[in-house]
């Protein structure tokens, strides 16, 4: 899937909570539990709206000394696995 | 729970998150259910009040909410309620006698992404489960919404409370759930009500009927205590709790002792700072109780709610585990002179 064009937001059937330095999602229909920790749980928390891959990246260069293909790759990457997950959804 | 749960495990446990919390949102129901522990009043949270308390638990950590009544589909608001909750972040579990429930609100549970919905069923006909409902046609209205949620895709667990009324039928309500593609839990525990009378003990199965019960379940499944087991204590009070529809917080639905209220106090400080409960964790740290003597002690799964409820002491005996207890030493005695 070209992720650059398209926006993703967190799953409507997500559950998730914050407990401590981790990020605890829940995917209720297939009983599944995700973790995620470091720059992921600011991606996560940025899906709160729709957002476009160069914002996310955009703002992962602004928190972490990254290169901006670096963070292109490594974000690229985590969505996907997260649309994967069906814990994040693209928007038409 | 995958193993990966084990990754926050131990911050769960050291800073007594509550993860999971039952919500009782209304006690009022629209049966009358012969063996009910509940209150019959008419106490509800509004929904205002459920939207702050909610962002009370969700600040303390809690992520799985069980919804309970009373019966929660009275409410007209019910499906207003799920869907704030669900918005916050929570994962929702349902308890209800579903007799409320229609195709279309099925629907609207699939939407909601409800995670699972226990239906209270107590037996497969209508002379049986209303007698102990005391609603006439409440059995055929249960027993469509189960197929409603079934058919929509959700996770449906049958609740049957077994006691001398239905006694005669568990076997096929086992059956019915598999026939109906859900899970379901048989469970032969009459609690005593909230108010502390115990009058409704008296529908609890008698030693044989239990003994014959248990017997059968464990030759089903492969069951091994450890030697702690009848000290062992749940996590109630330590990630689980509740809250009545008063607001009131107790360590568990099943063990109504008062530790504070979410109108008088806030929730994350009533579970961090309650003098109860503080002194409840204290003692189970310390190993506390009235049964490491006994000699039941290793064939025993104890609840600490029925403790209470039955005896007024947390760490004490509850009669009904004693009896199980009783049963499982038989059970695993005579399987042992059979090797």
């Amino acid at each position: 899937m070209k992720l650059q064009k398209k926006m993703f937001v967190r799953s409507p059937d997500t559950a998730w909570q914050d407990i401590e330095d981790k990020t605890v999602i829940v995917t209720p229909r297939t009983k599944k539990i995700h973790i995620i920790s470091g720059s992921g749980r600011s991606i996560w928390s940025c899906l709160e709206k729709p957002q476009k891959l160069e914002n996310i990246v955009e703002l992962l260069c602004g928190e972490y000394e990254v290169s901006v293909q670096q963070a292109r790759d490594d974000v690229s990457r985590f969505i996907q696995d997260l649309v994967d997950k069906k814990i994040v959804k693209v928007v038409d | 729970m995958e193993n990966i749960w084990q990754e926050v495990d131990s911050t769960l446990k050291q800073r007594n998150i509550p993860i999971s919390i039952v919500f009782e949102l209304t006690r009022r129901c629209n049966l009358s259910c012969i063996h009910c522990y509940n209150k019959k009043d008419n106490a509800q949270l509004t929904l205002k009040q459920i939207e702050n308390i909610a962002f009370s638990l969700r600040k303390a950590g809690c992520l799985f909410l069980t919804l309970t009544g009373g019966e929660i589909f009275i409410r007209d608001d019910c499906f207003e309620i799920i869907s704030l909750l669900r918005q916050i972040g929570f994962d929702i579990k349902i308890i209800t006698n579903g007799s409320l429930i229609t195709a279309l609100k099925a629907k609207r549970l699939r939407e909601l992404s409800v995670s699972e919905i226990g239906v209270s069923l107590y037996g497969v006909s209508s002379s049986v489960h209303d007698k102990i409902t005391q609603v006439k046609g409440s059995f055929n209205k249960t027993l469509s919404a189960i197929k409603f949620l079934k058919k929509e895709g959700l996770a449906v667990h049958i609740k049957c409370t077994l006691m001398k009324e239905n006694f005669v039928e568990y076997r096929e309500v086992m059956k019915l759930a598999e026939d109906l593609g859900v899970t379901y839990i048989i469970d032969p525990v009459i609690s005593p009500k909230d108010d502390g009378s115990k009058d409704v003990l008296k529908r609890r199965l008698n030693f044989e009927e239990l003994k014959s019960f248990y017997w059968e379940e464990f030759s089903n499944i492969d069951r091994e205590y450890d030697s702690q087991e009848g000290s062992s204590f749940c996590d109630a009070g330590f990630n689980f709790g509740a809250i009545s529809a008063e607001g009131n917080v107790y360590p568990c639905i099943q063990l109504p002792l008062k530790l504070g209220n979410v109108f008088e106090d806030d929730f994350e400080d009533i579970w961090g700072n309650s003098p109860v409960l503080n002194d409840i964790r204290r003692r189970i740290h310390s190993r506390e109780s009235a049964c490491s003597n006994c000699d039941l002690f290793s064939y025993c799964s104890r609840c600490p709610g029925l403790s209470y409820l039955e005896n007024g002491n947390l760490f004490g005996p509850s009669q009904s585990a004693c009896l199980t207890a009783k049963i499982y030493k038989e059970f695993k005695e005579k399987k042992d002179n059979e090797i």
